[in-house]
């Protein structure tokens, strides 16, 4: 199953680190990821595979959730289907 | 690839823009559920809920977590009960069975304790219509429908006679909660078998064995979206038009993802997909803030039936290019308990019920969440009812009435139903009577076109 990951946030060091540091523990292997500030804010969308996790996609929903109320940042798993179904034909 | 300015669309509709899927309804056929005894009948009516719906919250929460896009509420539509409780008699007992299957599997509400009664009544269906009152008064979460009226058959009067005493008496047994009994109650013209949206669900008997619809929204996407395109010079209304069908069109192939999915899940079959923007009480997500964006300055000012029109037109023709089974309603809902940019609009005397009328003959549905004064003869009400039967027959479309007589309270007063039912500013209506005419009964004939074969 592959999903995106989506986080913005006020810019500030170790963002990337930590997300990526979860997502190695989680056994999920990064696929595609890009980042950008946009107008002071940190914006980063990560593809991800989550077929090797032992974990479930709502456990490591709850990770990110712990991150993103810790570090301020607002974090979206979604299953990457609905991007794909919503805006391509 | 997907592009990280489509990843950012989404997350935006949903973060700020209230999208979400309303309602995941499974329609379930009782017609095996029939029984002379009304225990038994009442026994595998719970039984059956409760074998089905058993996943059906669990799954909708799995898939909202996954999809990152929230689902409001899980419901389960049933055949009408006054076909299945007919050979028993045993009305009430069915919808107490009803209503506990719908609370101990934590389902939301609970449609069809409906009858469809457009050309006439059976002995049953007259016993069953006056169950109702006590019926919504007695019990959580089920919800109920009648059917009185259709292009085919034409108006049955003597049913709309009955309807405006129903509507009082359920306002009356629910008085001390602001009369929400009446909330969970709508009077329709061309009541279609699949809609997942309450009260007026149910499952038609037409329909398979276990289905899922599922009703998506986003009144507050379209808006932003309209908004958007307002960038220098004001963009025509074809622009405007073509705006809300790529919206619709979006939020439609969401809701369908989210259908099969749901369905796949539950081991029912999919069914359709109702793509209604249908308003709640909060900001942003209002229908009437759509038609505001588009360039009047308060919904109920003359060019609303027509905005509404555009807008009503281009969801359909957005939803309809995103998936094979739209059915439902389909369209813009038009409550005014439930959308905050209506309750302003009648609050600063912009909008009438005689304009809200006059924009059901374009909206996806009818008279909605409209509170009207406590001592509105029975007769008014049922003259409501029969124009909007008029306009639903006329015009060959589903056109519904779901008001709340406020016991005790008049014109400038409040109710407050809370949640997502909101709350409304008590509406005048006309002074002078329909006595006469609604006393006579009958039926109106069907209209001219009607007749195709």
């Amino acid at each position: 199953m592959k999903a995106i990951i989506t986080t913005t946030g006020k810019d500030k060091t170790g963002i990337l680190a930590e997300i990526t540091r979860y997502i190695s523990d989680a056994n999920c292997n990064v696929e595609d990821i890009s980042q950008t500030i946009m107008q002071g804010n940190f914006v980063m969308i990560m593809m991800i595979d989550l077929s090797r996790s032992p974990l479930g996609f709502a456990e490591i929903k709850e990770g990110l959730d712990e991150i993103a109320s810790r570090s301020e940042l607002s974090i979206h798993i979604q299953r990457a289907e609905i991007f794909e179904q919503m805006h391509h034909v | 690839m997907i592009n990280s300015k489509e990843i950012l669309e989404t997350v935006r509709m949903v973060d700020a823009q209230n999208l979400d899927v309303r309602t995941i309804t499974m329609a379930v056929s009782l017609i095996d559920c029939i029984s002379d005894d009304g225990k038994v009948c009442a026994g595998k009516v719970y039984d059956k809920i409760s074998r089905y719906s058993a996943n059906l919250v669990k799954v909708g929460n799995d898939i909202a977590t996954e999809y990152g896009i929230p689902i409001v509420n899980k419901r389960v539509s049933v055949t009408p009960v006054s076909i299945v409780g007919a050979s028993s008699g045993a009305f009430t007992e069915i919808a107490k069975a009803l209503d506990r299957a719908a609370i101990e599997n934590g389902i939301d509400f609970i449609g069809g304790y409906s009858a469809l009664v457009q050309k006439g009544l059976t002995d049953a269906e007259t016993r069953f219509l006056k169950t109702i009152p006590e019926t919504l008064a007695a019990t959580e979460r089920v919800c109920s429908s009648v059917n009185v009226a259709s292009t085919k058959a034409g108006t049955n009067m003597d049913a709309v006679k009955m309807m405006g005493e129903i509507v009082l008496d359920t306002a009356r047994l629910t008085a001390d909660r602001d009369s929400i009994g009446c909330a969970k109650f709508v009077v329709f013209a061309n009541a279609v078998e699949d809609n997942p949206f309450m009260a007026g669900a149910f499952c038609g008997v037409g329909e398979g064995e276990c289905t899922v619809n599922v009703g998506v929204s986003g009144p507050g996407v379209v808006e932003q979206a309209i908004r958007n395109i307002e960038s220098g010079d004001a963009a025509d209304l074809t622009a405007v038009a073509e705006t809300v069908k790529r919206t619709a069109f979006k939020i439609t192939r969401a809701g369908m993802l989210i259908a099969n999915e749901a369905a796949k899940r539950l081991g029912c079959k999919f069914g359709i997909i109702d793509l209604s923007l249908a308003p709640t009480p909060t900001v942003g997500d209002s229908v009437a803030y759509v038609l505001e964006a588009m360039g009047l300055e308060s919904v109920g000012c003359h060019g609303t039936t027509a905005a509404l029109a555009l807008l009503n037109d281009a969801v359909k023709k957005g939803g309809v290019m995103a998936s094979n089974h739209v059915g439902g309603l389909s369209g813009a809902f038009i409550p005014v308990s439930e959308d905050l940019g209506m309750i302003s609009a009648v609050e600063r005397g912009a909008l009438s019920l005689d304009k809200l009328e006059a924009m059901t003959c374009v909206c996806s549905v009818g008279l909605d969440m409209i509170a009207v004064p406590g001592d509105t003869p029975a007769s008014v009400i049922s003259a409501i009812i029969a124009d909007e039967c008029a306009i639903g027959v006329v015009n060959n479309k589903t056109t519904a009435v779901r008001v709340v007589p406020a016991i005790g309270k008049g014109v400038g007063d409040r109710v407050d139903f809370g949640g997502l039912l909101g709350g409304a500013p008590v509406m005048k209506t006309n002074a002078y009577s329909a006595e006469k005419f609604i006393s006579r009964g009958g039926r109106i004939p069907a209209p001219i076109h009607s007749n195709k074969n």
